[in-house]
């Protein structure tokens, strides 16, 4: 799909919203399936993000700037004897992206950001 | 329960083995490794909220299959992207080969079906006309599918729309099998697709180190 550079797609508006919900609630790094549990939830939808959707609009948004990852360290996982997480975490220019998209299309979203969050 | 989820967390990984195949090794890596980790977050909620396993098991498949289409397309990107870096693809490799040898084999199936039935080896259909007009059926799908398998590489639109159109046939043929056919068909089309990204296909890139002069 061709679209202006800095705008997102619904996935990702819904991928934002979730990482900066939980980040206010002291969760600031997210790992796939977490984003997908809380994407579920909070949209009340029936089935979670398929695998390839979600993993390529991830990829995507970290090429965008819009979101940074890092693998945790692998002994906290072997630790607790459980693969790897990569833990994402929304930028100030995925902040900035997400305000941009409220106030392009503001019916579209049901949630507001964080203002606290954004960063011009 | 865990032979359950089994059945739905191995194709969801060998489907991952697939179609990150031939990508550069942290790639590929990275992709394999955030698919297990997901599956894994997954099976541990389940736990936790004691969900069936069927349940689970369900939700694991569609997230697999719903999730083909973007998988495939991230391929493509990714894969570009590593040919600006070498020629080696997954279309270069023996295992491709292999996959695509056992895709004839496959494909090769209702062909073969469909010469015994019109010659009434299954014995099924007593009408020689009917039993004609379904052995024909049949034989021109496989036929189509195995035309498809072999075009892709030259032809990538011809070629995916034979496997696609006769996967579809052969599902609608075949309904009752349509749990077997239809996975299988969406291999086949995958396959078909990846031959179809092989380096010489795209007209621009003869500086790739393998590409013909």
């Amino acid at each position: 799909m061709r679209r202006k550079k800095g705008t997102l797609l619904p996935l990702e508006v819904s991928i934002m919203q979730c990482g900066i919900d939980l980040a206010v609630r002291g969760a600031p790094h997210f790992h796939g399936f977490m984003i997908a549990k809380k994407i579920k939830d909070r949209e009340d939808a029936k089935l979670l993000t398929a695998h390839g959707t979600l993993y390529k609009a991830l990829d995507r948004m970290q090429k965008s700037g819009f979101l940074e990852s890092q693998w945790e360290d692998p002994l906290v996982a072997a630790q607790q004897r459980r693969p790897r997480r990569r833990l994402y975490h929304v930028t100030a220019a995925g902040e900035a992206a997400l305000v941009r998209a409220h106030e392009a299309a503001p019916q579209a979203t049901s949630a507001q950001p964080n203002p606290g969050l954004a960063t011009p | 329960m865990i032979k359950l989820l089994s059945l739905a967390i191995a194709p969801t990984r060998a489907w991952t083995a697939l179609y990150t195949r031939g990508l550069l090794a942290d790639v590929r890596g990275e992709r394999r490794e955030e698919i297990d980790c997901d599956l894994w977050e997954h099976q541990r909620l389940a736990d936790l909220e004691r969900e069936p396993a069927t349940s689970t098991a369900a939700a694991i498949m569609l997230r697999l299959i719903m999730g083909i289409p973007a998988d495939m397309t991230w391929r493509l990107e990714a894969g570009s992207n590593a040919r600006s870096g070498r020629g080696t693809t997954m279309n270069d490799s023996w295992t491709m080969r292999g996959l695509l040898a056992l895709a004839l084999a496959i494909a090769a199936f209702p062909a073969v079906i469909g010469v015994l039935v019109a010659i009434g080896a299954n014995g099924e259909i007593d009408g020689t006309t009917e039993r004609l007009i379904k052995g024909a059926i049949q034989l021109t799908i496989g036929t189509a599918i195995l035309t498809g398998l072999v075009l892709s590489a030259r032809r990538p639109g011809l070629g995916i729309g034979l496997v696609a159109a006769g996967t579809i046939a052969i599902s609608v043929m075949w309904y009752w099998a349509a749990m077997i056919t239809l996975p299988v068909g969406l291999g086949l089309v995958a396959i078909a697709y990846f031959r179809a990204g092989r380096p010489n296909w795209r007209r621009g890139d003869s500086d790739l180190p393998n590409a013909p002069a």
